[in-house]
């Protein structure tokens, strides 16, 4: 990288430092999918560096960038190549180190995430992941406070019940 | 476990359903490294980032999605770059370097870059000369402030708001300069920039043009001044903001890259808020002129 950055981009570097392994986290949550979830993130910084003058002022990259993921992937989601339907979930790569029931247990949970509609997932993700009060992401995707409550209810039953279907096949005998 | 489906009621989401907020822990535990290292990201975020600004700053955030995503790579024209510190000076002389002293009060936490200036808001007079943006003198970036300092100088004293230029040799950023000038009307900016990119080429931005007036609802109409291969001079109406115009003028220089001229009475005030000030037309702006001034700029070959 040059040493003749101007400071916006230096501090915009010491920003994404931070944020863009908890961008990545975020986004593979919402999608399930790494590299895609690379790609979002990318995406994020870039409309984050764009208005990086005026969020760094207001001093809330943080939530801009949050706002900005949101949107990144619902446009992913809108463009025709990532209109994919995935039929069956393999696994890239089985770590032999890892127990059988702590993949399984992945499997079936990205599973359930994928079941969720793209908003009852993003809601259930901005709620339980970014750990979001109601109002905010009622602010945050322009939906009223109760239509986030009751979809984040009905995702969280759906994980719920899926987290208690895996739970009880490992107790079942071999 | 019974679950408490009130839960979702109110309150943090993570302390109220704990188990959840761990089990989607657990599903990021084969976290896979970057493909990409931070600084290969930053730096890309950083060049996108830089034409997203521009794009945003042509379409005037009022074209509806569709219009913008046919458009977005034709209209990646010019616009501002964010900004920091606030540089006073006292004079540009005219067809000459660009002023060396200058007194800086920077409200940045970290140094500013030597050859290219951080962007920074500089106050200079207009030029005095007709012909001050003629020459080849002083570097790319010095030439593309001055042309913009030449444009602006009907409009008043201007302050540079914006000030870029590629940070290195991979990097295709365009070079830039933003003024703002505050007429007793209202602000006006001017932007002059210095592209690589083809999606900024006269064809792109012909076809921009025809698009405004497509029928869609752009938020814009588009009227040709001037059009030829390598030349094209268009002004634009937003029908959404009543007093609104804009004027444009791009320029292939001999290598390929769009020199382009960007007048616009939307502009930033010093508070950050944003205003219409008076139309180029109104204030004294003739495109001829300007085409003038960019084909003795110094910069098309």
């Amino acid at each position: 990288m040059s040493n003749e950055q101007p400071t916006e981009a230096l501090d915009f570097r010491v920003w994404a430092a931070g944020a863009r392994p908890r961008l990545r986290r975020t986004a593979y949550l919402l999608c399930g999918d790494w590299h895609q979830a690379e790609d979002l993130t990318q995406d994020v910084l870039v409309r984050v560096y764009a208005v990086w003058h005026r969020v760094a002022r207001m001093s809330a990259p943080d939530a801009y960038a949050r706002k900005a993921m949101v949107n990144a992937h619902r446009s992913a989601l809108r463009r025709p190549s990532r209109r994919e339907q995935v039929v069956e979930l393999v696994p890239d790569r089985i770590d032999l180190r890892v127990p059988l029931s702590a993949t399984e247990e992945r499997d079936e949970l990205l599973a359930a995430l994928a079941d969720l509609g793209t908003s009852q997932r993003t809601i259930v993700v901005l709620r339980y992941w970014e750990d979001l009060s109601v109002a905010e992401v009622a602010e945050l995707l322009h939906l009223s406070a109760g239509t986030v409550k009751s979809q984040a209810a009905r995702g969280l039953q759906h994980l719920r019940r899926t987290l208690t279907a895996v739970s009880l096949s490992e107790e079942e005998p071999a | 476990m019974t679950p408490d489906w009130t839960s979702a009621d109110s309150g943090r989401g993570a302390t109220e359903a704990p188990d959840v907020t761990a089990a989607l822990e657990r599903l990021l535990q084969d976290e896979p490294g970057f493909r990409r290292t931070l600084d290969e990201a930053t730096t890309a975020a950083i060049r996108d980032g830089r034409r997203r600004q521009l794009r945003n700053r042509a379409i005037g955030g009022v074209m509806s999605g569709a219009v913008a995503a046919a458009v977005c790579g034709a209209v990646v024209v010019i616009g501002p770059f964010g900004h920091q510190a606030a540089t006073s000076v006292a004079t540009s002389p005219s067809g000459g370097p660009l002023p060396s002293a200058v007194s800086t009060s920077s409200t940045s936490s970290t140094s500013s870059p030597s050859s290219t200036p951080a962007p920074a808001e500089t106050t200079a007079p207009p030029e005095t000369s007709p012909s001050s943006a003629s020459g080849a003198t002083g570097t790319v970036a010095d030439r593309v402030q001055r042309l913009a300092l030449a444009v602006a100088k009907p409009l008043g004293a201007a302050t540079v708001v914006d000030r870029s230029a590629p940070t290195g040799s991979g990097d295709t950023a365009p070079y830039l300069t933003r003024l703002r000038v505050t007429t007793p009307k209202g602000p006006v900016e001017v932007a002059v920039s210095l592209d690589s990119d083809p999606g900024t080429s006269v064809a792109l931005m012909s076809q921009s043009c025809q698009l405004d007036n497509g029928g869609a609802d752009s938020g814009r109409r588009c009227t040709v001044i001037t059009l030829t291969d390598s030349q094209g001079t268009w002004s634009r109406s937003y029908p959404n903001q009543p007093g609104r115009s804009s004027l444009e003028v791009a320029q292939t220089t001999d290598s390929g890259a769009t020199l382009h001229v960007v007048i616009d009475n939307y502009a930033e005030l010093a508070d950050g808020t944003k205003a219409i000030g008076p139309t180029w037309s109104a204030a004294g702006i003739d495109p001829t002129e300007v085409e003038v001034l960019v084909r003795d700029s110094g910069l098309l070959g």
